[in-house]
């Protein structure tokens, strides 16, 4: 994309939310007369949801793989590896592209609640101004002007001071991360406002009881998110490459990607069971409504994706190690651990009851509640298996499955010889499913942690009084759920393809590539 | 999908395991108690297990040559397996949470359109569900577990005075059994504002009318510091004037009357005039023994009924201490005075003294919630 239409993008849209922003300000101010508006055919809720989560998707992409952008360029500096360095700057060039999508949607985001929930956008942005508004926005400029110098000086700065490019990556990387965490207050502060209220300093509503939680659990998310990206990325090239040499490159980029997806989703559990922790000690019910009653299920296609996501990955290393020399003697220990991992799962998946909420509700194809017990509850001595102690211990397992995994690759490697590009085919694809898992399983998350506040807008502080003020249907939400996917894919695939196409050959590039 | 995934070499060694797996998890999980949704859980696990080892062990997959195309089916795999999965595990109909969320913010309850005790009953029962207590709260067996919060089918042996302020005060007094770090703040502390008077009331009709057979003692009573220390001021005549079983068998369970049933040895006998089951020592006694003694008193005996003066309530928590007087029921005397020495036990005697001075005056108590 052509600098200067990039700039344009990025200068029109952050006018537009400063000015959207000052608007609403005044608004709230003035004697305008309200006026509802529904959205046509889908609703209020609806259209937020589907806009905002494109949003986040694109958001995460942008927060995570600068991160380890920035760290393969260092690898590369190190060791002069140049697959660091390309991989650094394709993912970069598709990076900015995704830049641009994040503040577009996110301009519509943040117009249409504007004009959707007026009251609701004018009471978050006068409650957090300084942070929301004028700190977000100052960070976002920085965030976004480090990104652009960062890319036009990569043959340039780059080349002569690797240092100073590297140091202006960093500067990326922070400005990213706080940015992130300016916007975390307003989403945290909507679940687990500070008691009470009205009084509560600007640092208290921002230092709430989820914040931290959920910063810890975006940034491992977005790195996770990041890496997974950048495999599905390597994937789409293998597929369209043509050269030995590009098959080569890009099988070792699926590898990296997949290993830096795999190390930061490795945590992500324990930082949602603390995030979770946190959410119980705020308010147990709150806790007990996400966990065991409406949204209970929710959480187990968490758990059978996650799930699938490690034993995507685990089967990605037995692609691997088909590539290598000599692997062919771990092949038994391996099967023996993908037989724990579904084990593990499935105790991880086990609910305490097959009904999807706490207690048995018309509807639910049940006569009585005996019948329900008899045919879908745990019974009494097995109900430990519904529990937290047993979900830690399966989650546990896999993760060291998959730990083992890992070091029997790099012994493997070390005692013989790897192929790169000569990788079983059905690898592209899998890290294909893995990316389209990971996306999957974020943009149907999200909603959750929303849905959580029931019909508040601000938990235990401001009703919603709105006709969607309810939680949906697990079918309904999951049919949202791949269209948001698919839009973001649809839209990240296009980013790819305009940005890669021409590299699929690398003496065809120029020093941008564009 | 790779060729050669299917083929009589990949399938059969992993078929024949599958088919001897699939009935044998059934029987043993079936032996174990899962019910039948449980093991048709574990049984598309084992499918999918099966499929998975026949995709490990297939041949390599060979590239395809339409690139854009296979990408765009593998998207519509897994968006049809993911959208299948939402569909297919148990839902909810969003009615029933509308409805609530109608009540709760336009239809709330109003105490003066309650025409009737039985009508107020089931109003607080409409109550409950409405706010969800069965998520931490079990009753009749339905919602709730017992790590979260109390369970609440003997809840009506409580005080109005106490069931209030557990709703609208809950961190006044914590149980020890949820004095834990984790559990301490588990009920919501909001329900003084978030609940209107209709409501409260009606609750606490509700669980007031929660009082199973008055054969057995409520649940945990015998070792419950908080019900011990009550009876220990029933029985000591400060919480009722016209009642004070010390004056005949001691402050400490040793009789200073004659006549009068020791109640400081657990494996002391009874007097021969007594009727059989009461001749037995106090350790052998029912609990039905040890409330007809007191409410009805003890034939051939100076042990008058005291039914008359002492709510059933009242006398189980008087019997709960003097169980404790003897050591009958676990809880020990020795126990008791090292408990009053200890912080919780200092509070808890604060807070029976604060409930005895406020039982008569519940406009106090109304006072101090709105105050917090």
């Amino acid at each position: 994309m052509k600098r200067k239409n990039i700039s344009i993008i990025y200068f029109f849209t952050t006018l537009l939310i400063l000015g959207l922003t000052i608007s609403a300000y005044a608004a709230a101010q003035s004697d305008i007369p309200e006026v509802e508006i529904t959205f046509p055919y889908i609703g209020n809720r609806v259209a937020i949801w589907l806009i905002s989560e494109v949003h986040l998707l694109f958001g995460a992409f942008i927060l995570g793989t600068p991160i380890f952008i920035v760290v393969c360029e260092y690898i590369g500096m190190r060791t002069k590896d140049m697959r660091y360095e390309r991989l650094a700057k394709e993912v970069t060039k598709v990076t900015l592209l995704c830049y641009a999508f994040t503040v577009l949607f996110g301009g519509m985001f943040a117009m249409f609640l504007f004009a959707l929930y007026p009251k609701l956008s004018a009471y978050l942005l006068i409650k957090f101004f300084p942070i929301a508004v004028v700190v977000y926005s100052i960070l976002w400029v920085i965030e976004s002007t480090l990104m652009y110098i960062y890319w036009y000086t990569w043959d340039t700065i780059g080349a002569k001071r690797k240092g100073l490019h590297l140091a202006i990556g960093i500067g990326v990387n922070i400005s990213g991360f706080l940015t992130m965490a300016a916007i975390n207050s307003v989403a945290s502060f909507m679940l687990t406002p500070p008691k009470p209220v009205e009084g509560a300093t600007l640092w208290q509503l921002v230092n709430n009881a989820t914040w931290i939680p959920l910063i810890l659990h975006r940034l491992l998310g977005n790195i996770c998110f990041g890496g997974f990206i950048a495999a599905m990325i390597a994937a789409y090239m293998s597929i369209m490459s043509k050269t030995e040499e590009d098959k080569a490159f890009y099988d070792w980029q699926g590898f990296v990607g997949t290993l830096i997806g795999m190390a930061f989703l490795l945590p992500i559990p324990i930082m949602g069971y603390i995030y979770s922790l946190e959410i119980y000690k705020y308010g147990a019910e709150i806790g007990v409504y996400q966990m065991s009653d409406r949204l209970s299920k929710f959480y187990a296609i968490n758990g059978i994706l996650t799930g699938l996501l490690f034993l995507g990955a685990n089967y990605y290393i037995w692609l691997s190690m088909k590539r290598i020399t000599g692997a062919e003697r771990f092949k038994t220990i391996i099967k023996a651990g993908f037989i724990v991992v579904f084990i593990s799962n499935l105790i991880w998946v086990i609910p305490r009851h097959f009904i999807a909420t706490m207690i048995l509700e018309p509807g639910m194809g049940y006569t009585s509640e005996a019948e329900m017990v008899a045919k879908a509850e745990l019974p009494n001595h097995l109900s430990f298996l519904a529990l937290m102690p047993a979900k830690n211990i399966a989650v546990t397992l896999i993760i060291l499955i998959t730990l083992l995994n890992y070091i029997l690759y790099w012994r493997a490697l070390k005692t013989g010889k790897i192929v790169w590009g000569k990788i079983d085919a059905m690898a592209d694809y899998v890290l294909i499913f893995q990316a389209f898992t990971v996306i999957w399983l974020m943009a149907f998350m999200g909603p959750v942690r929303e849905l959580n506040r029931k019909f508040y807008h601000v938990y235990m502080h401001i009703k919603d009084y709105t006709p969607d003020a309810f939680s949906p249907t697990l079918a309904y939400s999951s049919v949202l759920t791949t269209i948001i996917t698919w839009v973001f894919f649809g839209l990240l695939s296009l980013a790819i393809w305009l940005m890669l196409h021409k590299n699929i050959s690398p003496e065809k590039s120029g020093p941008h590539g564009d | 999908m790779p060729e050669g995934i299917f083929t009589l070499k990949n399938i059969k060694f992993k078929a024949v395991i599958t088919f001897i797996a699939l009935p044998v998890v059934w029987i043993i999980s079936k032996v174990i108690g899962f019910p039948i949704l449980f093991r048709w859980l574990f049984a598309i696990y084992i499918v999918v297990m099966f499929l998975f080892f026949l995709l490990i062990d297939a041949p390599a997959m060979q590239r395809r040559k339409k690139g854009a195309l296979s990408i765009f089916v593998t998207f519509v795999i897994a968006s049809v397996v993911y959208t299948f999965l939402g569909i297919i595990l148990p839902q909810y109909d969003p009615k029933v949470e509308i409805e609530k969320i109608k009540k709760l913010t336009t239809g709330r309850i109003e105490i003066g359109a309650i025409e009737s005790p039985e009508k107020l009953i089931e109003t607080g029962k409409d109550v409950y569900d409405l706010y969800e207590c069965y998520n931490c709260h079990k009753l009749k067996g339905k919602g709730g577990a017992k790590t979260r919060g109390t369970e609440l089918d003997e809840a009506g042996w409580e005080s109005d005075l106490y069931i209030k302020e557990s709703i609208l005060n809950p961190m006044a007094f914590i149980t020890e059994e949820f004095d834990k770090p984790k559990l301490r703040d588990a009920m919501p502390d909001y329900y003084s504002e978030e609940f209107n008077e209709g409501e409260y009331k009606a609750l606490i009709a509700y669980m007031k009318s929660l009082m199973p057979s008055a054969d057995k003692m409520p649940r945990d009573w015998w070792t419950n510091q908080r019900i011990i220390f009550e009876g220990k001021k029933i029985y000591d005549g400060i919480a009722n004037p016209s009642v004070n079983c010390a004056a005949c068998h001691g402050r400490d369970g040793k009789s200073v009357m004659s006549g009068a049933r020791e109640l400081k040895d657990a494996n002391a006998k009874g007097s021969e005039k007594t009727d059989v089951s009461r001749k037995k020592p106090l350790k052998e006694w029912t609990d039905k023994d040890w409330f007809d003694s007191i409410k009805k008193g003890v034939p051939e005996t100076a042990m008058l009924g005291w039914g008359q003066a002492l709510s059933d309530s009242d006398i189980w928590k008087v019997t709960a201490y003097c169980a404790a007087l003897s050591g009958a029921k676990g809880m020990t005397q020795e126990n008791l005075k090292a408990f009053i020495e200890t912080e919780r036990g200092k509070s808890l005697t604060a807070y029976i003294d604060k409930e005895d001075k406020r039982k008569d005056n519940i406009s106090e108590l109304e006072e101090e919630i709105a105050g917090n």
